[in-house]
């Protein structure tokens, strides 16, 4: 089952779609099961001031990705890359055991993005 | 306000009609024998089983005698497979079957297969009909058996029975079909397809989980699936489950009640709701035959969404559908059968099955039109595969 809170990021998707004048992003895919993921981030100063995703994959990889786009805005760059996957699981409320997958592909496309500008 | 409840996988499993579960009911409490009992108890179990196994009969055409009980379709298709197998081992040791078949079948010819048979798997077309001119070519002097799937699980592609089952026996081989999805829902009739096995299940068709049937022709011999004791007349040891099969007699009864109402009302629901995801949603496609096929069902993908977070949102606004094959959810394995239909792998993993059943309602449906456009349109917004147009 899922959380409420998985529940809500799933339906809404909050902070879906591009972001036009980013300064950071990243595209990673999941080879085993096809799930990718792309971020948008606009940093300025240091800090996240707008972050979108876009994500095909199953509902734990979207619940993750939202759920990252949400913890990333209005921290600095040195704040997210502290972002763990415990962090990240307790904001979602869990997320099914054969979901956990999702988590890391977010990770990793954040990772990505504040990895190169 | 409670949130409307729609059951649209009518394929993976489908309610209990409340006429069954009342005809069930007494058979747990009150008439409780063993139906192997000779005592009034027992007799009275007896009774209810012979009368339920007339009611399977009468459903297919068949005569009561040729109606096996079993734990389902499962079990029927095990039997049927395993049982001519052992049987038949010294005429020859080739069984054909196809790409398509429910994984009951898949898994025991792959078992088949380590003891010792040889399995031919017939591909299909893009419409998902069996390759016939394959087929054909399969047979050989060894083939002791053909297996092919009536109405398929996914995609509702109707095979064309008659004619396979013609080629099998002119060739003096036996031919069994997988009908678990067919029965109660289009008119079957063993004498006019022709086949010599078919297995069948209660609860694709309103009657309880855990019980079905395997036709067996007269005349027919194969060996038992279940060692012990003599029920079934020795060809499926255990004690038998009474309720359940008056619930699968019952099950069949109403079924062949609707059959003609099924056949046009829950076609024209089906047809209704086909028709408006494809009006009102952009880059969508049928999986499949649109013509040789199940009445109550429509396999769609939606271009760039993934099927299973599809299947969720809709889920949380109470719909319930599925994608692939409802018993392989919770794997990663894509869908078998949209496989074997070839073509895009994206669009494969962005399908959807709506099957329904004579308890769907117009709102139901209106239900679904009125929800889904939206649904589908946040998806896209997501996905950074979809490029409108």
């Amino acid at each position: 089952m899922y959380s409420e809170k998985a529940r809500q990021l799933i339906t809404e998707l909050p902070n879906r779609g591009t972001l036009a004048n980013a300064t950071h992003t990243s595209s990673v895919e999941n080879p085993v099961c096809g799930d990718i993921t792309h971020f948008y981030l606009r940093v300025e100063n240091g800090v996240i001031c707008d972050c979108r995703f876009q994500t095909f994959g199953c509902p734990g990889a979207l619940a993750a990705s939202a759920a990252v786009t949400v913890l990333c805005k209005g921290r600095t760059l040195n704040e997210v890359q502290q972002l763990t996957r415990k962090a990240i699981l307790e904001y979602l409320g869990g997320l099914p055991s054969h979901k956990l997958h999702g988590v890391d592909l977010a990770i990793e496309a954040l990772r990505q993005a504040i990895g190169k500008s | 306000m409670k949130m409307r409840q729609v059951y649209l996988d009518n394929n993976a499993t489908t309610p209990v009609d409340p006429r069954v579960f009342e005809a069930m009911r007494p058979y747990y409490v009150e008439d409780f024998g063993n139906a192997a009992s000779i005592h009034t108890y027992g007799q009275k179990a007896h009774c209810a089983v012979e009368d339920a196994r007339g009611q399977v009969a009468d459903l297919i055409r068949a005569r009561p005698n040729e109606i096996l009980f079993t734990s389902g379709g499962t079990e029927s298709d095990n039997t049927a497979l395993r049982g001519v197998a052992a049987r038949h081992q010294s005429r020859g040791n080739h069984i054909i079957t196809t790409s398509i078949e429910h994984s009951a079948i898949l898994r025991t010819c792959e078992q088949l297969e380590k003891e010792g048979f040889c399995i031919t798997y017939i591909p299909v077309d893009r419409k998902g009909m069996v390759r016939l001119d394959k087929l054909k070519e399969a047979i050989d002097d060894q083939t002791i058996l053909i297996s092919v799937m009536h109405g398929n699980n996914e995609i509702g592609a109707i095979q064309s029975i008659e004619h396979i089952a013609a080629m099998a026996r002119e060739r003096k081989i036996l031919f069994h079909t997988d009908a678990v999805q067919t029965v109660g829902k289009i008119g079957v009739n063993v004498e006019e397809l022709s086949v010599d096995l078919l297995s069948l299940s209660a609860h694709k068709m309103h009657g309880p989980k855990g019980v079905g049937a395997l036709y067996i022709r007269r005349g027919v011999s194969m060996n038992p699936l279940l060692f012990g004791g003599s029920h079934e007349r020795s060809r499926r040891a255990g004690t038998l489950d009474v309720p359940g099969i008056v619930g699968l007699g019952k099950a069949c009864e109403l079924s062949n009640e609707a059959l003609e109402a099924f056949n046009t009302r829950v076609r024209a629901l089906r047809d209704k709701l086909e028709k408006g995801i494809l009006e009102q949603i952009p880059d969508t496609v049928v999986n499949g035959s649109r013509t040789e096929r199940l009445p109550h069902l429509t396999n769609i993908s939606f271009r760039s969404v993934e099927g299973e977070a599809l299947l969720i949102s809709l889920d949380f606004q109470g719909v319930a559908v599925s994608t692939g094959s409802a018993c392989s959810s919770g794997t990663v394995e894509p869908s078998h059968v949209l496989t074997a239909l070839g073509g895009n792998q994206k669009l494969r993993d962005s399908a959807i099955r709506f099957s329904l059943s004579r308890m769907n309602t117009k709102n139901d449906v209106d239900y679904v039109l009125q929800i889904l456009p939206g649904i589908v349109e946040r998806m896209r917004e997501v996905s950074p595969l979809y490029r409108a147009g």
